[in-house]
């Protein structure tokens, strides 16, 4: 069923070999109003990336959870609603398109999340739902002043809406003020989060970023500064971590941190290699993951996890996913990410190196952490019954993060090659081996996972918001509930309410503020 | 409908079904009744404890020290006796240590409490007033939250004073540029 992805994807592929660019006005109002698509090589192939892990993902999804898409719940409904959303999004070419593909991004990752009805994806899905509402409320307030504008052109809008058209995007991507709802998404069933949160939700604001590239000169070091700090943030969170979800969500997030400081680099090419780059190892980490936490049981618990070596297949893949995020040399997260790290080589601020070189000392650390969970002898299990149509799409997507790299090397444009010290240019692979070397040593305590308190300030929203007393229903994939989850109690109702008051009053306030007074 | 077929209707559906399955429905006895839940007659509590013998084996049955026994108030609203234990949700224990009942945070033999299918994981939890003094107050998780940020931007912003800038040659031209001569991409005289 999922073959015709694959066949798209190779058309999407072909497509954006020939440099087109074809602005395609669907309608036009008043010489004011207009609906543009724009296709370009980066449509078509952010689009082809889309079909293959789409294909991927209703595999996986059949085999991961079979007997709901049977039952019909509708789920594989919303999924397709889902990719048609970021597909409109991709192609967008002006304001008022793009608010669609956005706001109907935002609604059907809603759904997602929710999709089991317990308390977590409940408030999961509320979090989400609230900071990507505060991005369409600033959208609604850009789109009153801008709609004449195309999105790409080199036309320069101003300080305040260019800062505005960032903080959109950060909403979206999970830019650190914003990022709290990125972990307690995870309470979406792991095909979901394969698709929506490894490539394509959470890179809607980054693409957008990288569209308007050429007009965000001014910007470059509040770009530089959020992109760093989420990916930092993001690489220590995970090393905190021992939820499987979650250790890739902050993954996810770190990576996010880090096309967002490429893009205060020259080179904005540079962040959508990345973004593809990405799509691929880490569609793959989720998918792999998935396959773990269905030999536990659907139990998310990472110290309970491992394959048996009878797997080997499994366990290759997810080594592969895992040194290809760390960047280690010659897999395709290597091409991307040490690119970008010459881009900065014109100059040196130190802190910046500082925070960035740790980073890539923390994304080391989980990966060795998760290799160790998974090859671990003390919990091995097997997975039983699969076949190759089982897992052929893991054979594409292993390709993919192999070898994309170096065929995206070849297709960016500003192609630069730096040459530098030794020094320079080996740094990163002390890093690498150090943090191999540092996660067998033990250090209790120093590291924690609250993403600087983000989780309980900004999406401080309580688990138990459904009346479902005798709800007996088996929470498949409810994982592990966090400690900071603010629970009911028969006597706490009244400060409950309150609670619901002030994050409500926080996340609204934005919205109906800029939406009413403008 | 009449109201005499109503009376004479067996079955709580009786408005569910084609016409000749209400018919079949009306004249055929109600022959096996099931029902969708499972109850044993073993489960029943026993009666409520009168003597230390009684006590001492109810307190047995649920798996409690004779000490730790203690049934509910006698106001003839007790569940026999079932043991009047504090509430303790399944979150007040260890989530991850190596249960024998994972979801349940339980391992065999241990007494349930009585409302335990309320206190079960992801339902209520009476014990929440134990955990709110251990969590950091709010307005001090915003403080560090804005330090940390503003931190590192004033770092940044400081260490874009003291710029390290890697020697690199003077950039070549494919023209002649202000005297100064680059290469020049022309072919090679022969």
């Amino acid at each position: 069923m999922g073959n015709i992805f694959f066949f798209f994807s190779l058309f999407f592929f072909y497509l954006g070999f020939s440099n087109i660019s074809v602005n395609f006005k669907v309608f036009e109002f008043n010489s004011i109003f207009s609906f543009v698509f724009f296709f370009d090589w980066i449509s078509f192939v952010f689009l082809g990336v889309l079909m293959v892990i789409l294909g991927s993902v209703v595999y996986f999804s059949c085999y991961y959870m079979g007997e709901e898409l049977i039952r019909g719940r509708g789920f594989i409904f919303v999924v397709f609603s889902f990719v048609v959303a970021m597909g409109f999004l991709i192609i967008s070419g002006d304001w008022i398109s793009l608010i669609i593909g956005w706001d109907w991004l935002g609604i059907t990752s809603f759904f997602l999340v929710c999709y089991y009805n317990s308390d977590s994806s409940w408030s999961g899905g509320l979090k989400t739902y609230f900071t990507n509402r505060l991005g369409d409320g600033i959208f609604l307030f850009l789109l009153s002043n801008l709609f004449i504008y195309f999105i790409f052109s080199n036309f320069y809008l101003g300080t305040f809406y260019l800062f505005l058209i960032i903080l959109l995007s950060q909403t979206k991507s999970a830019q650190l003020p914003f990022s709290s709802w990125l972990p307690a998404a995870m309470a979406a069933p792991t095909p979901v989060s394969a698709l929506v949160h490894s490539s394509t939700l959470v890179t809607a604001g980054v693409y957008i970023l990288i569209r308007s590239g050429s007009i965000l000169g001014g910007f470059n070091w509040y770009l530089g500064g959020v992109g760093l700090l989420t990916l930092f943030v993001g690489s220590f969170s995970a090393c905190g971590s021992f939820d499987l979800k979650k250790i890739v969500a902050f993954s996810t997030l770190s990576h996010l941190g880090f096309m967002v400081m490429s893009l205060s680099s020259v080179c904005v090419d540079y962040s959508f290699f990345h973004l593809i780059v990405h799509a691929c190892f880490k569609a793959l980490l989720f998918i792999s993951v998935g396959m773990l936490i269905l030999t536990n049981n659907h139990s998310q618990d990472f110290r309970q996890v491992g394959f048996s070596f009878n797997n080997l297949f499994f366990i290759w893949v997810s080594l592969v996913s895992l040194t290809s995020l760390c960047g280690f040399p010659f897999f395709s997260g290597f091409f991307s990410k040490d690119f970008t790290l010459e881009m900065f080589f014109w100059s040196f601020n130190p802190l910046f190196y500082f925070l960035f070189f740790f980073s890539i000392f923390f994304s080391v650390f989980y990966s060795v952490r998760l290799i160790n969970a998974i090859v671990s002898i003390q919990w091995s299990n097997l997975v039983k019954e699969y076949s190759i149509f089982n897992i052929f799409y893991m054979i594409f997507l292993l390709l993919s993060s192999v070898v994309i790299g170096v065929v995206f090397s070849g297709w960016v444009n500003n192609l630069q090659l730096i040459s530098g010290n030794f020094l320079f240019k080996f740094l990163v692979y002390f890093f690498l081996l150090g943090g191999v070397l540092f996660f067998y040593q033990h250090f209790n305590g120093l590291i924690s996972s609250s993403i600087f308190f983000l989780d309980s300030l900004g999406g401080g929203i309580p688990n138990n918001l459904t009346n479902n007393f005798w709800l007996f229903y088996n929470n498949v994939d409810q994982g592990v509930l966090p400690f900071f989850s603010e629970r009911l109690s028969a006597e706490n109702f009244m400060s409950f309410s309150k609670v619901i008051q002030v994050n409500l009053f926080l996340y609204f306030w934005g919205f109906f503020i800029i939406f009413y007074f403008f | 409908m009449s109201a005499s077929l109503k009376v004479l209707a067996k079955g709580p559906c009786f408005s569910s079904g084609l016409f000749k399955h209400k018919i079949l429905r009306l004249v055929s006895p109600t022959v096996v009744a099931r029902s969708a839940s499972y109850w044993d007659h073993d489960w029943q509590p026993g009666p409520y404890p009168r003597t230390k013998e009684e006590r001492d084996r109810a307190a047995k049955r649920y798996g409690l020290l004779p000490e730790d026994y203690e049934p509910f108030p006698d106001d003839g609203n007790a569940p026999g006796d079932y043991p009047n234990l504090p509430a303790y949700s399944a979150h007040h224990r260890d989530l991850f240590a190596n249960y024998e009942h994972r979801q349940l945070t339980r391992h065999y033999g241990e007494p349930m409490h009585i409302n335990a299918e309320l206190y079960r994981l992801g339902f209520v939890d009476p014990n929440n007033a134990d955990y709110w003094h251990w969590r950091m107050p709010y307005w001090k998780q915003l403080l560090l939250l804005i330090t940390a940020v503003a931190s590192v931007f004033g770092l940044l912003s400081i260490g874009n004073r003291y710029r390290y800038f890697p020697p690199v040659m003077a950039k070549q031209f494919p023209y002649d540029k202000k005297g100064q001569k680059h290469y020049l991409f022309e072919p090679a005289d022969e």
